[in-house]
């Protein structure tokens, strides 16, 4: 007899007797554990042959002419290559970012905030003076790229704040020429869509390093 | 609960099984009941240039050649086993040309979820 079959004839056994009901099913807890796989963004590059000598290659097969894909002379090794990111896409048109590894760490632009790979988490700074108020900023490259524009953006995260410090998100849909602030976990339309879709991430406050967020998420469409 | 144990054996037979990418021509959207690329090209169907396992990640290189699938158009691409598609990613079209490779990159995280 299974414990629900037992817990049923309990509650029968009381209802014949005609006594107030007073039995309580037990509720059976069940430890729910998922193992799941999630597939992340997809980077796609072009790498140009430049002047490099390819054995067989048609063009960049002759060693010494002047006709490599630049213009240049035809040379051994890696010459005169570029390689160009063109595309960026996201599975459900969803970027998540974990803080496993900085791939989406824009390195041309202010990042002062603290890119936590250890503890996976983005945080206002690494310091743990909690008697300074800090500004700092974290700006994503590209999240989404794929020549299809995106107008409306949802950003959620896992926020843990101290005191009244503040985390704002900025977005920009045309490659950072234009930033708009929204507001997290509210649907927002774009004032000026676009198709190389961007993140920043504002900090502002006293918590040091014990204000951090966690698995960014940025759904669009 | 899931030991740790059991939470990596998950991550590294998955992490083992996979071998190869696979590119195609058809960026219709996705849905879980397409069984990997639409229409592949089949000279794309080679070996993953890399897959690295840490933290519970897998990171993968996938690289087209100056030499291979020239003249096609590449719109979409998955990851397989040989045999079966884990994925499929759909994209804006991309024409292959010998002038350049192209190179994929993705990574797949492995979570427990209480």
């Amino acid at each position: 007899m299974t414990i629900q079959e037992m817990s049923d004839n309990a509650q029968n056994t009381k209802d014949n007797i005609g006594a107030r009901d007073s039995t309580r099913n037990p509720i059976l807890k069940r430890n729910s554990e998922l193992i799941q796989l999630e597939e992340n963004s997809t980077i796609i590059s072009t790498n140009t042959i430049g002047n490099s000598f390819i054995l067989g290659h048609s063009v960049n097969g002759v060693l010494g002419t002047a006709n490599g894909m630049n213009g240049s002379q035809i040379q051994l090794g890696e010459q005169g290559r570029t390689l160009t990111v063109v595309r960026i896409v996201n599975p459900n048109n969803t970027f998540r970012e974990h803080f496993r590894d900085t791939v989406f760490r824009d390195g041309t632009s202010v990042n002062t905030a603290d890119w936590n790979t250890t503890l996976y988490r983005l945080a206002m700074t690494t310091d743990t003076d909690q008697t300074t108020v800090y500004n700092t900023i974290a700006t994503l490259s590209s999240i989404f790229y794929n020549e299809v524009t995106v107008s409306k953006v949802l950003i959620n995260a896992k926020e843990t704040k101290h005191g009244n410090d503040i985390i704002r998100y900025m977005v920009s849909a045309d490659g950072g020429s234009n930033w708009q602030e929204i507001t997290k976990a509210t649907d927002t339309l774009l004032e000026n869509p676009g198709q190389d879709l961007r993140i920043q991430v504002i900090f502002m406050g006293s918590g040091a390093n014990e204000t951090y967020l966690e698995n960014l998420q940025v759904k669009y469409s | 609960m899931i030991l740790n144990t059991g939470f990596n054996e998950v991550v590294e037979d998955t992490y083992d099984d996979i071998s190869n990418g696979e590119a195609g021509d058809n960026g219709a959207l996705f849905n879980k009941s397409q069984t990997g690329v639409i229409s592949a090209i089949a000279a794309t169907d080679i070996a993953l240039s890399t897959k690295i396992l840490a933290n519970q990640r897998i990171n993968m290189t996938y690289v087209l050649d100056t030499a291979t699938a020239n003249g096609e158009t590449l719109a979409e691409y998955e990851v397989n086993n040989g045999t079966t598609a884990y994925n499929r990613v759909p994209k804006s079209d991309l024409a292959k040309t010998s002038s350049d490779e192209v190179t994929l990159i993705q990574s797949w995280d492995f979570v427990i979820v209480i």
